[in-house]
């Protein structure tokens, strides 16, 4: 019955020439460039013609004389009998901007398209103090249903399945003027119910069980040091990520004829804890 | 009107047709009725004498039968073409003996109303049956219930207990229309009239015996089919095949009219809807013999309880069906009778370690509730707001609230996102919900407005991107006027944004609410240095229909010099036809300069397999791509697709 179609994960370690240790006193060598652009990132889809999930993630890292950013987002998936939907898009950033010495915070929540989260905060970092952030926010939510009709011996069954979870994020920065530190860890999670029923009504039909359709979570620590050389740069991030486990079971009968059952989706489930970045370095800057 | 729909009802017009009973139409006289003599649709005499019209209803008379029946039933699996389904089929059988009763309680010249009650009702289905189940059919079918007809016999309705379930209706519409025997306007030896049943409307054809102490009735055919959408023609849905016989037995001397002694006789019918729904055949004998006939004194007094308000109307095609009573049921079934008290346990009873699979199954749950219940609805509020709830457990709470999108889900939402001595976080959460329904209140979109004007930034913000989705949601329901409030609201915002980070929640708000009139606002943004503002921007193009807003996201994709504005068109026309996008989308796969956004073009290109030139480009980006990463996934795209 499963006909699962596994996309291959990305991992686009964008790594950028010129990228040393920094010396012990700080100082970064090796060929100038006049950026730092690194970004890691990764997706993966999962499932069969029912039921299934998708994510895509990246984790960035971006410095110049003018201005240090971490950002990380996070992109998942549903399908429900074929109907796929982008369910949650978590983008969070932090950014010191040298010249106009500030720093700013931005975050964005989608949810199957609407925002329903946005945080944008710019502040001044001219007296050197830099600003904090600690947020954390999670959002119980239904994300869209669909019906397929299945048979279940002789009857054919409407099965109406419903895509519902969870999209948050939690968000600690520390941004100064030469320097950007956040932890960033944007979530999402989605499970499959379904209910079941016979057209006209001349019988019964019911579902057991759930299905955990995907369930992703991106830490990522990033941090950038803009020195006279150069930017140092550390970044950890780690995908958590568990999809596909659980069953569904649709059964019906007509009023006084035997049970009939089916099966509609069984998993076994696969959890993955993917290192989406470790790495640390110095790039000397033009 | 879908050939699926109509397919739909006469499946379920027929299993509650077949199910029981038989079709034993005489009916007219009803109840032990007194004067039939009806004139019926339409009449052809070829003989004069005998049989007369206009049956005189007397209110009072009351008739009982004894009832016997058996039917046989076949199910058999019948997939559409590219469905999966194994052979399947499934025999039942059923018999049903006990007295019905019926009593003329109303009579006028327009319309005539029989009580009916199956007593000593004994049912006996197959062994599959479950005896809560036949418990409930057998009270089901023991509650009195009302018959309206013409006077001619004709039957038009049923009144039910409105707690009487689908099926059971279906069955004594059966047995009512069984009784159906409608007279010819004039005298004559044989007639044909247009009757109805729960199956459809019919032909029949009567032919009375010499003695004129029997006639016998035929079904020629059936010329409509009750369908889930009204009565279609009887050649638009599939084959309907099979013979009715009836040997009416009539009770001569009775003034002003014959009364109905019995009635005998057999019905087969086949129906093949067509691919994708069970061809169903049935079998069934039937009788009924009069046993008793007196007055009821006090049968006046059932008027009152035909009218009352426990009782609606049945009526005999199977249109009862809609989709709101469909959703219920839905929800009723999840439900199992569950209590907000229980749910709520079972909700503060989910272990930490629990996947989502808990959570989620809870939340449709509460969700399905406070659907079907303004006063759980409340419950789920108050319990949010109470102290003693954990803020995980009071979230669920919201979003099954949300979910429910009911009137009172949202009044109740916005009492809590108003409510300031419950948190910020909380009250943002009922904001951000409350902007996820699809068919939002008046007095949503006030408190959203008023709440965009909080002094705190989080409800503020929270509440304009609620705006921007409702006006969205109102605009698809038809609802401009109202839809246009809160774009106006977001635009004059826009337009007044002293800082970029009030730009950025502007357009984001803007983006929610799809409305072309930002379009010059957005494309003034598109061409701003900041790249934040263009990614924004891009994006609040996503649910704005029309060629030039198709035209600006491509463009941004071919020319923007930021990687993440590429990216933000690429989530921009993600949500949109993307056929139209197939060159921009080549183009970028093929030579953008940036892996990620060629990643996201190929992602967003495994959607759109079915549109042509989209497996070559895979392949091509398969093979060619600079990136090995984005090659495997063209290759896992084009491997999943065989």
């Amino acid at each position: 019955m499963k006909k699962a179609h596994m996309i291959a994960m990305l991992a686009f370690p964008m790594m950028l020439a010129g990228a040393t240790p920094a010396l012990a006193d700080g100082t970064c060598t090796g060929t100038p460039v006049a950026e730092l652009n690194k970004t890691w990132s990764k997706g993966d889809s999962f499932g069969d013609d029912n039921f299934g999930g998708g994510y895509s993630v990246s984790a960035t890292l971006t410095g110049k004389r003018d201005g240090l950013a971490v950002k990380g987002d996070l992109n998942a998936e549903a399908s429900l009998f074929g109907n796929t939907q982008n369910i949650v898009k978590v983008d969070v950033a932090a950014q010191a901007a040298v010249v106009g010495r500030s720093a700013s915070e931005n975050i964005d929540v989608f949810v199957v398209g609407k925002n329903i989260f946005h945080h944008a905060r710019s502040s001044g970092t001219s007296d050197g103090s830099g600003i904090t952030l600690s947020l954390a926010k999670n959002f119980d939510v239904s994300f869209f249903d669909a019906s397929k009709r299945f048979w279940v011996g002789p009857i054919p069954i409407r099965v109406r399945a419903k895509a519902s979870g969870s999209a948050g994020f939690n968000f600690n920065s520390s941004i100064g003027v030469f320097a950007v530190h956040a932890d960033l860890r944007p979530s999402a999670k989605a499970i499959a119910t379904a209910s079941a029923s016979i057209d006209a009504g001349v019988g019964e039909a019911g579902v057991d069980g759930s299905l955990n359709l995907v369930d992703a979570t991106v830490p990522t620590t990033g941090s950038l040091d803009l020195n006279t050389s150069g930017i140092s740069y550390e970044v950890a991030s780690d995908l958590a990520l568990n999809y596909l486990s659980g069953r569904i079971n649709i059964w019906g009968k007509l009023i006084f004829g035997k049970r009939h059952e089916k099966k509609i989706a069984d998993w076994s489930g696969t959890t993955k804890n993917i290192a989406l970045a470790h790495e640390s370095g110095c790039i000397k800057l033009f | 009107m879908s050939t699926r729909l109509r397919n739909v009802g006469l499946l379920l017009a027929l299993l509650l047709c077949l199910i029981f009973g038989i079709q034993q139409w005489n009916k007219h006289t009803e109840t032990g009725l007194t004067a039939p003599g009806a004139a019926a649709t339409t009449a052809t005499t070829t003989n004069t004498n005998s049989v007369s019209s206009e049956p005189q209803w007397e209110v009072g008379v009351r008739r009982t039968y004894a009832l016997a029946t058996t039917r046989l039933m076949h199910f058999r699996s019948n997939p559409a073409p590219g469905e999966k389904a194994e052979a399947s089929e499934e025999t039942l059988r059923y018999e049903l003996h006990g007295l019905w009763e019926s009593t003329v309680v109303r009579a006028d010249a327009v319309f005539v109303q029989l009580r009916v009650q199956l007593k000593n009702l004994k049912l006996t289905p197959g062994d599959a049956a479950t005896p809560s189940e036949l418990a409930k059919m057998q009270a089901e079918l023991s509650a009195p219930f009302f018959v309206n007809l013409e006077p001619s016999g004709k039957l038009r309705a049923l009144r039910v207990r409105k707690d009487v379930g689908v099926m059971s209706r279906g069955w004594l519409k059966s047995l009512a229309a069984t009784l159906q025997f409608i007279r010819p306007k004039t005298a004559g030896m044989s007639w044909t009239t247009e009757e109805a049943d729960a199956t459809g409307e019919y032909v029949a054809s009567y032919r009375l015996a010499a003695d004129q102490a029997h006639c016998e009735k035929s079904r020629q055919k059936y010329t409509r089919i009750a369908s889930g959408d009204g009565m279609v023609a009887a050649s638009e849905i599939g084959k309907v095949t099979g013979a009715l016989a009836l040997t009416f037995g009539l009770q001569l001397g009775a003034s002003p009219a014959e009364v109905l002694r019995e009635v005998k006789g057999r019905d087969t019918i086949e129906v093949d809807p067509g691919p994708g729904m069970p061809r169903v055949a049935s079998e069934s004998d039937i009788t009924f013999t009069l046993q008793t006939s007196d007055r009821d004194a006090a049968a006046a007094d059932a008027v009152a309880v035909a009218d009352s308000a426990e009782y609606e109307i049945a009526p005999l095609g199977m249109t009862e069906r809609n989709a709101q009573a469909d959703a219920r049921r839905d929800d009723e079934r999840l439900l199992k009778g569950a209590t907000f008290a229980e749910l709520q346990a079972a909700l503060l009873a989910i272990p930490a370690t629990d996947d989502g699979r808990q959570r989620a199954q809870v939340q449709a749950k509460l969700e399905a509730l406070a659907r079907l219940s303004d006063e759980a609805a409340r419950k789920a509020a108050q319990a949010a707001s109470a102290k003693e709830t954990p803020p995980r457990a009071a979230k669920t709470l919201l979003g099954a609230l949300g979910g429910a999108g009911t009137p009172a889900a949202q009044s109740n939402l916005v009492q809590i996102a108003e409510n300031k001595a419950l948190s910020i976080d909380l009250r943002s959460n009922a904001l951000a919900v409350l902007g996820l329904g699809d068919h939002p209140q008046e007095a949503t979109t006030e408190a959203l407005l008023k709440a965009s004007s909080d002094s705190d930034p989080e409800i503020s913000s929270t509440a304009l991107l609620a705006l921007g989705n409702t006006s969205l949601a109102l605009r698809k329901s038809g609802q401009t006027t109202e839809a246009d409030q809160g774009v106006e609201e977001l635009l004059q915002r826009l337009q007044n944004a002293r800082t970029q980070d009030d730009q950025l929640l502007y357009l984001q708000a803007l983006g929610n609410a799809g409305d072309a009139r930002a379009v010059p606002a957005i494309t003034t943004a598109l061409a701003t240095p900041a790249a934040a503002v263009r990614n924004a921007a891009v994006v609040a193009l996503r649910f704005i229909e029309g060629p030039q807003v198709d035209q600006l996201i491509a463009s941004t994709l071919a020319q923007d010099p930021a990687t993440e504005v590429r990216r933000g068109a690429v989530y921009a026309l993600s949500f949109r036809s993307l056929s139209v996008f197939l060159p921009a989308l080549q183009k970028a796969v093929l030579s953008d300069g940036d892996a990620n956004v060629r990643a996201d073009v190929v992602a967003v290109l495994g959607k759109a397999m079915a549109l042509p030139g989209v497996v070559a480009l895979l392949r091509t980006v398969a093979e060619k791509d600079a990136s090995p990463d984005v090659r495997r996934s063209a290759q896992a795209l084009l491997a999943s697709s065989r």
